[in-house]
């Protein structure tokens, strides 16, 4: 199963700055070499496919995420979790890059060798394991871990701090261990909202409007608090960008939200037709018409 | 009946004669916007006749009946609009029953800003695609429905769940006739909008304007709306609902009558099951609601009884609305 697998922690200190991590195996494939190919092995997918997504510079973020996870502790607490062929691949891209990073990736690879590998089980343990210790430790403001399968639609996971009244929040790997059916991805938007991906190939399912919809009953002071930056790159953000603008009548800023978020994941009905609604709001009918009739999509990426 | 005047062309042009009353309240700007549905090969008659009262039209899609049976995606969310949508353009080939969707207004931005949000759930390519919440409350904004009934309705128009007409029933003190939601898919009706409680000050006022604005065009069509409406009514949802004349409450919840009329016999959807409680009303003379249960009396015998369904994408809820 081809698992194309995200890390995003919140961490730093107690201004709560995000840091955005980036894809661990994208990251090490990037570097290319046997490394990237070892890993594009355990993950079946090719090194070159992977090298392209990413850039070198996305490394130095993987480490902050990796050192992170050492720091939870959680290969420690969860010997079944098996992750040594990806650690032996931090190894080797840290000799073979020739990057000044060897101590800092190989004190995370010796962390985590001897650990069973499950990829599910493995993010699903460092989320649950790094939402303890944000609770245990103050200076981790939240987490976001998530995470899918591009074949198989695998849900993992996500979590958001809710930074103004320092309290996390965090939703248990919904769906992670009952999607197989590789029919949903369901992200965590905080506040207890959560987007529930549809497929436009899932015949079964209709798009879910449940996050846009609980904002229906809030006042517009209370949206205004949980819409996040508009210039975030997280694409849960984003998506809870665009349902707030939505909600609030901001329309503008609700399409370029939602063409953040097509650029992340463009195959998600509930972006393509809220973006439809937005433009109908707009006057924009000729786009509602192309995305809702037509069916077009790649012109709303060349906008 | 013989209509005269603009509600006879109204009536040809939208091959329908309802929603009359309401074509006059968007003329005189009782109310913002109304939508509507009318024959894909009427419509430039249709606009020719708009344009004539002074009303702007925005055009929506084109609705085709969808066949029974056929394999939609998500239709339990749209039970009373089993459609699908297509793009319109002149001179488009459409089935015989095709309708297009349009939003009337005696302000063109007024038009616009209804049809925004006027979206409804319909199938495209097989899967219904359906608008978000908030959507309703801008729509039934835009059309001018009292804010009290918009907020009610976007807090209760849950049909797998909720049912409307008990939610609406259970808040009121007393059941007026001019808030009489019941008859709206028939010519004599005059508001569209699903009241907040059958005794909505908002609604009654409403309607007292529109009925004077009618009284205004066609006494007599003013005089049969109000016998029409002031009916006690049967419903077990907005999907079905009956009239019942001649009625002599017996008790609480059972009431004797001499004749039931179906007044939703002309929306879309009709399911067999529907067609035959109609018919088990009408061969009894009195009915009576117990929890779930409706039994059926002739000449003080129980002749037929039938269930309340809560299966089929809407929860049906027995109640006997004593509309004065």
């Amino acid at each position: 199963m081809m698992v194309d697998s995200r890390l995003a922690v919140v961490a730093r200190d107690r201004k709560l700055a995000l840091v955005r991590l980036e894809l661990v195996i994208e990251a090490l494939a990037a570097v290319g070499g046997s490394a990237g190919d070892e890993i594009a092995s355990v993950w079946g997918k090719s090194a070159a496919d992977l090298r392209d997504r990413i850039g070198d510079s996305r490394l130095e973020e993987w480490i902050n995420a990796a050192e992170c996870i050492v720091q939870t502790g959680v290969h420690h607490r969860y010997p079944e979790v098996h992750v040594s062929r990806l650690a032996r691949a931090l190894v080797r891209i840290a000799t073979s890059s020739g990057q000044q990073k060897i101590d800092r990736i190989s004190i995370v690879a010796r962390a985590i060798e001897s650990l069973p590998a499950a990829d599910r089980v493995f993010v699903e343990t460092i989320f649950s394991e790094a939402t303890y210790n944000v609770h245990a430790a103050p200076w981790v403001a939240g987490l976001l871990c998530y995470g899918d399968d591009i074949d198989c639609d695998l849900l993992l996971s996500a979590a958001h701090a809710d930074l103004e009244r320092r309290e996390m929040r965090i939703r248990a790997l919904l769906g992670l261990s009952n999607n197989t059916n590789g029919k949903e991805i369901v992200l965590d938007l905080g506040y207890g909202l959560r987007l529930c991906k549809t497929r436009y190939g899932n015949r079964e399912r209709v798009e879910d409007w449940s996050a846009i919809d609980a904002l229906a009953a809030m006042s517009d002071a209370q949206v205004l608090r949980l819409r996040p930056d508009i210039n975030s790159e997280v694409e849960a953000d984003m998506y809870l960008a665009a349902i707030c603008a939505y909600r609030l009548g901001d329309f503008q800023i609700c399409v370029k939200a939602l063409l953040c978020c097509v650029d992340c994941d463009d195959d998600v009905e509930e972006y393509w037709h809220l973006l439809a609604f937005a433009h109908r709001h707009l006057t924009h009918r000729d786009v509602f018409d192309r995305i809702v009739f037509g069916r077009e999509r790649n012109f709303m990426k060349a906008r | 009946m013989g209509w005269t005047g603009i509600f006879q062309e109204l009536a040809e042009a939208r091959d329908s004669d309802t929603q009359l009353s309401q074509y006059a309240a968007v003329a005189a700007g009782l109310r913002r916007a109304l939508d509507d549905w009318v024959p894909v090969d009427r419509v430039a008659s249709y606009c020719a006749l708009t344009t004539r009262l002074g009303l702007s039209v925005e055009v929506d899609c084109v609705f085709e009946s969808v066949a029974n049976g056929a394999q939609i995606t998500g239709s339990d969310f749209a039970p009373t609009t089993r459609a699908s949508a297509s793009l319109y353009r002149k001179g488009i080939a459409t089935s015989p029953d095709s309708r297009l969707h349009v939003v009337v207004s005696s302000r063109s931005e007024w038009a616009a800003d209804a049809l925004a949000a006027a979206w409804y759930p319909v199938a495209v390519e097989s899967r219904v695609l359906r608008k978000p919440l908030i959507d309703h409350a801008r729509m039934g904004r835009a059309l001018g429905y009292p804010s009290c009934c918009v907020e009610f309705f976007v807090s209760h128009n849950d049909w797998s769940r909720q049912n409307t007409l008990a939610e609406a029933a259970r808040r009121s003190g007393s059941f007026h006739w001019e808030a009489n939601c019941l008859t709206k898919f028939t010519p004599w009706m005059l508001s569209f909008h699903m009241p907040c409680a059958f005794d909505c000050k908002e609604t009654i006022r409403y309607a007292h304007e529109v009925l004077e604005l009618v009284r205004t065009w066609d006494p007599k069509f003013a005089d049969q709306i109000v016998a029409y409406m002031r009916r006690p009514c049967f419903a077990l949802s907005e999907r079905f609902a009956c009239a019942l004349d001649g009625v002599r409450p017996i008790a609480r919840n059972h009431d004797a009558y001499e004749a039931v009329e179906d007044l939703c016999r002309g929306i879309p959807i009709r399911t067999r099951d529907d067609e035959a409680r109609v018919q088990a009303l009408n061969s009894g003379d009195a009915c009576r609601i117990d929890g779930g249960t409706v039994y059926i009396y002739n000449d003080g015998m129980l002749h037929a009884m039938f269930d309340a369904k809560a299966d089929l994408s809407i929860v049906e809820v027995p109640l006997l609305l004593p509309f004065e």
